[in-house]
């Protein structure tokens, strides 16, 4: 908002000299209007005073036509103009100090338009934006320091609470340490341990279980109309995938929605124990799971490191439990080609329950007897332990021959 | 080399793109490193089908090898065809060990003994998927190797991908086979069809996903707070919270499968007032609704939060991917069987 002196306001008829003129403000289409004094209404038509509650203002006929009722006040920029005309003499504006030099206001406007600005007037204005930037600043200062106490004595609260935080841990570590001394009087004495803090200590312990139970392989979440299992599998301490299954529970146990693989024969094992017996339910899937999980994982394992030992595609459905591969063995004369068909007809177990490796048919009795002994480690290792052991197994005998009988291994 | 499999090979070869061509023909393993080697890519297509023919001419390529040069190229353009689900049930519980070489001749067995006149060929994929091409003949003539029916066979599953050929008179006899060779009682279409095969394959081995409640979530983006204007403030925010919130639990996070249509066939009674004596037959005002999309449950999905529609939206756009159909028929409540959320 920037103050400019008055101009020639009626065009013809020069504003008289002396008298404290209404600052105009420059609109944003650049045209020079009053601010907020609204012309007061024309005496022309009604006759009625204006304004009413000055009885002995006389009727001002025509805006700034009674120059000497038109003793009209500078506005403060600190207090808004709420509109009517002012006909009182303004009071003396408390900002200016009593030895301010003459009151601008009182100085001879500018009797045309363009005219060059007299310097009095620009350094009223001057000065009244320095004080308005005085006051804008000491507001700001005022501000901050507020939020500096404010958040000082937030500090100090904190500080507090810590403090009594750590009392409290010295008398928890104390009685924990007297009790250690006295264990048949162990109890947590708990000189009044505060409720949160028991709130807390239950959290944590519930907390813990909860992880509990991830690692156990089962957990569920109670929802709205039922309970969410999650069902996480493992082999050998590798944890695999996890199942979902959305069960309600009202008005019957009923799964709504699940991510189980569609040939565990979920259905099955839910018309026999879900109406019965909701744990046994989950035991019993959680098994077909993790084996049909781990029977995967490890054929995963064989192709990804021993592709080089597979000859062909190994071929294996859709549960695992039928795998059929070849690969090769290297024996005392040459190479030779063993095949391998696994069945685990058991289907919550992660071990074959047959294993047949056969060799071909002209093989010599040696080897014949490598692949007995190869399908006993089938049925007894994960898969790509076997073959891990295999592959020892022959270092081991291509390394006897080289190494001189006596030599340090 | 017989003339049919070379015109076979060489229309096969011009339907893949050029950039794939040597990669679909390595994949094929018919042709030689050295042979794939001198194939001059740098010239038209129909030049390189010519070429290509040329060599397959060399290796004297039968029906066989060109029929398994057609199940790659379907195998890596499955959107070319149009998929329909098939459901199978057995009475028994025993689950079998599945035998690929078992159901390989079963199957065969099956179809030759009914129909002389036809070429059925098999190829096993790595995530325990079968592809079996069938190309019919009658017992006059000799199979017509460009009107063929495929089947996508996950072993140890209720469910089959089917995509018939123009000769559809054949699908019991396929069907039958089916059913026969993977150890089945009964099969039934599911009225669930679209162009993505990978997709109807998520949708029935319920890979899609889904919002399950843990207290384990899996750690997401939150979008919503990234890049938003602090000056910016929300008045609905609540309200778009909710939408989200109930969106997640219909749709869940991840992306949807891709169908391209659901139809519903509406056959309800009109219902007016009776004095204004609109329609007073009692008979089903019929009328079939057919929404299309390029991602039909995507752009479901995408709804609400774009303020289309309130959320959450009719559970009888939302059921799709659960009830594992597209394709509905609603008549009024009174016929209405009680849906089990559950796939059989």
């Amino acid at each position: 908002m920037s103050l400019r002196p008055p101009q020639n306001l009626s065009g013809g008829v020069p504003w008289p000299p002396g008298v404290p003129l209404l600052p105009l403000i420059l609109l944003d289409g650049g045209l020079w209007a009053a601010p907020c004094p609204p012309a007061p209404p024309q005496n022309v038509l009604g006759g009625v005073s204006w304004p009413p509650r000055v009885p002995q203002t006389p009727p001002t006929t025509l805006w700034g036509a009674s120059p000497s009722q038109a003793i009209l006040c500078a506005p403060d920029p600190h207090i808004p103009i709420t509109g009517g005309l002012q006909a009182a003499p303004c009071p003396p504006d408390p900002h200016i100090p009593p030895h301010s030099p003459p009151n601008p206001w009182m100085c001879t406007p500018t009797p045309k338009f363009g005219g060059p600005r007299p310097g009095p007037q620009a350094r009223v204005l001057a000065y009244l934006e320095r004080l308005e930037a005085q006051g804008r600043e000491s507001a700001r200062k005022q501000e901050e320091e507020e939020q500096q106490e404010q958040k000082l004595a937030e500090l100090k609260a904190k500080v507090q609470e810590l403090r009594a935080w750590r009392d409290k841990l010295r008398a928890k570590l104390e009685l924990q340490q007297k009790g250690l001394l006295e264990k048949d009087s162990f109890k947590m004495d708990a000189e009044h341990p505060s409720a949160w803090a028991v709130l807390e200590w239950k959290i944590q312990i519930l907390r813990d279980l909860l992880q509990l139970f991830y690692l156990t392989g089962i957990n569920g979440k109670l929802t709205r109309r039922g309970v969410c299992f999650c069902i996480t599998t493992a082999f050998e301490g590798t944890y695999l995938q996890s199942y979902y299954l959305d069960v309600l529970t009202r008005p019957e146990v009923r799964i709504q929605c699940h991510s189980v693989p569609i040939f565990i024969p979920l259905e099955q094992i839910a018309r026999k124990h879900l109406q019965t017996d909701m744990r046994r339910f989950l035991v019993v899937l959680f098994d077909h799971l993790n084996a049909y999980d781990g029977r995967r994982y490890q054929v995963d394992q064989l192709q990804e490191h021993f592709s080089g030992r597979l000859e062909g595609t190994l071929q294996r459905n859709s549960l695992c439990n039928l795998v059929v591969f070849r690969y090769n063995v290297s024996g005392d004369s040459g190479s030779f080609l063993f095949s391998a068909k696994l069945f685990y007809s058991d289907l919550c177990c992660s071990l074959p329950t047959e294993a047949i490796v056969s060799c071909m048919p002209n093989a010599p009795a040696e080897l014949a007897e490598m692949a007995a002994a190869h399908s006993e480690m089938f049925r007894r290792l994960a898969l790509h332990k076997a073959f891990a052991s295999f592959s020892k197994a022959e270092e081991t005998q291509d390394q006897a021959p080289i190494n001189p009988p006596g030599s340090p291994q | 080399m017989d003339e049919v499999v070379a015109e076979y090979i060489r229309r096969t070869v011009l339907k893949i793109p050029r950039d794939e061509i040597l990669a679909v023909l390595r994949q094929w393993g018919f042709l030689s490193d050295t042979q794939l080697g001198a194939i001059n890519l740098r010239q038209t297509k129909e030049s390189i089908s010519r070429e290509v023919v040329r060599l397959c001419e060399e290796n004297s390529a039968d029906l066989k090898q060109a029929a398994i040069l057609d199940i790659i190229y379907n195998n890596i353009y499955p959107n070319k065809r149009m998929w329909s689900v098939y459901q199978m049930k057995k009475t028994g519980e025993e689950t079998d060990l599945f035998d690929f070489s078992n159901f390989k001749k079963t199957f065969k067995g099956r179809l030759q003994s009914a129909l002389k006149n036809v070429t059925i060929s098999f190829r096993e994929y790595e995530d325990n998927a079968i592809w079996i091409r069938i190309a019919w003949g009658t017992p006059y003539t000799k199979p017509n190797q460009y009107k063929t029916s495929y089947v996508v066979y996950h072993s140890q599953t209720p469910y089959v991908f089917i995509s018939v050929s123009v000769l559809k008179s054949n699908l019991p006899l396929l069907c039958q086979a089916l059913v026969v060779a993977s150890n089945y009682h009964d099969i039934r279409e599911m009225e669930l069809r679209s162009h993505c095969l990978n997709s109807l394959k998520d949708i029935v081995f319920k890979r899609y996903s889904q919002n399950f409640q843990t207290h384990y979530p899996k750690q997401q983006k939150n979008i919503a707070t990234e890049n938003v204007d602090i000056r910016i403030i929300q008045e609905d925010k609540s309200e778009k919270e909710r939408i989200q919130r109930v969106n997640k639990e219909v749709f869940g996070d991840g992306p949807q499968p891709k169908l391209e249509f659901a139809q519903y066939k509406l056959e309800t009674m009109f219902k007016s007032d009776p004095n204004m004596d609109v329609l007073e037959r009692r008979e089903p005002f019929r009328c079939l609704v057919k929404f299309s999309s390029p991602d039909l449950l995507e752009s479901l999905k995408s709804l609400a939060p774009a303020g289309m529609a309130d959320a959450p939206l009719s559970p009888l756009l939302t059921c799709i991917p659960q009830k594992a159909r597209n394709y509905f028929k609603i008549r009024d409540r009174k016929d209405v069987l009680p849906g089990s959320f559950v796939s059989p």
